[in-house]
């Protein structure tokens, strides 16, 4: 009878325990972290943690109501460029000033391998609003026009509509290249045109579905217009849907424009977005979102000039050779490999849209730079991102810290808006696509600029 | 004063409680030790499908788990009263023990890859089972002791 009540008591003690322990791992142990040792060159990395209960914490999107906008420093002006629009991912200005707006919705029907897969779908529906109603048309590419250059839209023309997931597009020598979620496709396209009839032609595959778990695809032109590089996402957080998910993904392709013969041409990028040449260098340039659930404060996403044949760590290290236990059987001779990006964002800030300030006609201080949006956090307590920020160059190098330029869209726990795409307009000013926001916003200088010299 | 003998009065109702709780109550012990078995499978080959069986037979296991714990404590108090509590009270704290132990297995199973399973994982699946035999043998030794069978005897 001893025995048994010793037992009883060693499980009631176990029990106490680990119920004690449960509520250590849910206390956040990260503030006092600064989070703006995480952007530069060098950033602050701290130990992994394994918390038993990751971070899940995304701002309910309530969108914009009539007169509020994002909020930008002295010396700049925002405004509602294009409003009503379904879900807003990327901005890219044509060499005539017309403006293309790119919308799109994740593809469906992803395979859910586990609980938890299942479990956060879920989760994150809910707090995109997303009640199962009927949604509003998705998946199309939208031609704003501003006649006059007064910085307002006078035409609007739906392009193309129902395509498979589209998000970068690039234009040259009368086609349009629309890069959709499992190939590119190439539209006979003059520039001025209102409407394209014409069916596609499929230039090269990309790597799609069934799970295209990281799905947007982007584009670029090569300097010499004689490639494209497409932006490929990898299948998984750290790997975890096996290494055959990930053949060719994780990736920028280089795609010739002629005959659509495709290579590898940079590897080990998480999900990579935002692919754009430096107008100085000609060098190509992307930004990266990196892994999740190893706490508040890893992985930082980046900013990176992309090496050809560069292999950049994913998934067996991260910020060079940064080990990942997760992904197992280790393979050091990968993680000796990996190159170590140029410039962090910090952690969980979820950029995805890059372009060079391309000398604009902004205040001074913005002209010679980058700015990249960030969709926002959902893998830590405090919210990171949900902002535009902008990286100072010099010699084709960032030059200094990022700073904040548009901010505003997040408002307490909630999101009026989360910024995506960013490119420069006909009249040189930034434009952002805001994808919870359904909207397009326009940040112009508030007053008159020197010219550009 | 000795309580007047009350024989005991068969019902139906009690032969279909005690064989739905004895049903519920196989699924966490079955569900366990596959998922000790597929945990083990993991480790030796690292081919992530045995992780994500892993992951779904806790899923399962302290679903109906718990299901049949909370069965098990209603139909047990209003069957017996406090007389089975008294005697049943090891096997509940045991089961308690099992099914916190697998709410952790659950979480840590949620990691990406290798470390839902090295060494914690792995860990927490094999006391779950060590913790499910302690109280299955607390369980049968109950059943067979002399305490159990013997009603209104002071």
């Amino acid at each position: 009878m001893s025995d048994r009540f010793r037992l009883q008591r060693a499980s009631a003690l176990t029990g106490t325990c680990l119920l004690a322990l449960a509520l250590a791992g849910c206390t956040d142990s990260d503030t006092g972290f600064d989070i703006s040792s995480q952007i530069g060159p060098d950033p602050v990395l701290p130990e992994p943690s394994t918390e038993l209960m990751p971070d899940l914490k995304v701002a309910e999107v309530v969108g914009w109501k009539d007169g509020q906008t994002p909020k930008v420093p002295q010396g700049l002006t925002v405004t509602l460029y294009a409003k009503d629009l379904v879900s807003p991912r990327m901005v890219r200005t044509l060499p005539n000033g017309d403006v293309l707006v790119v919308q799109s919705r994740a593809p469906e029907g992803k395979p859910l391998p586990r609980p938890k897969d299942v479990i956060r779908q879920w989760v994150m529906a809910m707090a995109k609003g997303d009640t199962g109603g009927p949604q509003k048309e998705s998946n199309l590419i939208t031609l704003l026009r501003d006649t006059n250059r007064d910085g307002t839209v006078d035409e609007r023309h739906d392009l193309l509509k129902g395509l498979n997931s589209p998000f970068g597009v690039v234009w040259h020598e009368g086609t349009l290249y629309v890069a959709a979620a499992d190939a590119i496709l190439a539209y006979p396209y003059r520039l001025g045109e209102t409407a394209i009839a014409a069916a596609p032609k499929m230039l090269a595959p990309l790597p799609g579905g069934p799970i295209n778990h990281h799905w947007t695809k982007d584009l670029a032109l090569s300097p010499d217009g004689r490639f494209l590089y497409a932006s490929v996402g990898s299948n998984s957080n750290a790997a975890e849907r096996g290494l055959e998910a990930e053949k060719g993904r994780a990736a920028i392709w280089q795609v010739d424009r002629a005959t659509g013969m495709s290579r590898l041409y940079a590897s080990g990028l998480r999900n990579p977005n935002g692919l754009t040449f430096h107008p100085e260098t000609g060098v190509l340039w992307t930004v990266v979102n990196e892994r999740d659930e190893l706490g508040p404060n890893l992985v930082p996403d980046y900013l990176t000039s992309v090496q050809e044949n560069g292999f950049y760590g994913w998934p067996w290290s991260y910020f060079g050779n940064h080990v990942d236990e997760r992904v197992h059987p280790p393979r050091p001779e990968m993680v000796q490999k990996a190159i170590k990006p140029d410039y962090a964002l910090s952690s969980h800030v979820a950029a995805l849209g890059l372009t060079f300030s391309m000398n604009a006609s902004l205040p001074e201080q913005y002209r010679r730079g980058a700015f990249i949006g960030q969709h926002g956090s959902w893998n830590r307590n405090a919210f990171n991102g949900y902002n535009v920020v902008y990286v100072p160059f010099e010699n084709g190098r960032p030059a200094g810290k990022a700073q904040e330029v548009v901010t505003g869209f997040l408002e307490g726990d909630q999101a009026r808006g989360r910024p995506v795409g960013v490119t420069i307009d006909g009249t040189g000013a930034l434009l952002i696509a805001d994808d919870a926001g359904n909207a397009v916003w326009r940040v112009a200088a508030s007053g008159p600029v020197p010219p550009s010299q | 004063m000795p309580l007047p003998h009350v024989p005991y009065a068969p019902s139906k109702a009690a032969i279909a409680g005690h064989t739905i709780h004895r049903l519920l109550a196989s699924f966490p012990v079955a569900c366990f030790t596959l998922a000790l078995a597929t945990d083990i499978a993991y480790w030796r080959t690292s081919n992530l499908m045995w992780l994500e069986f892993s992951a779904w037979l806790l899923l399962a296991g302290i679903t109906v788990g718990v299901a049949a714990a909370l069965f098990g404590a209603i139909y047990f108090l209003v069957r017996f009263g406090i007389r089975a509590v008294r005697f049943g009270w090891p096997a509940a704290l045991g089961t308690l023990v099992v099914l916190i132990l697998a709410f952790f297995n659950n979480l840590a199973h949620a990691v990406d890859g290798w470390t839902a399973v090295m060494p914690w994982g792995l860990t927490l699946s094999a006391l779950t089972v060590l913790a499910m035999l302690v109280t299955l043998w607390l369980g049968a030794s109950f059943a067979y002791g002399p305490a159990l069978g013997v009603r209104n005897h002071v």
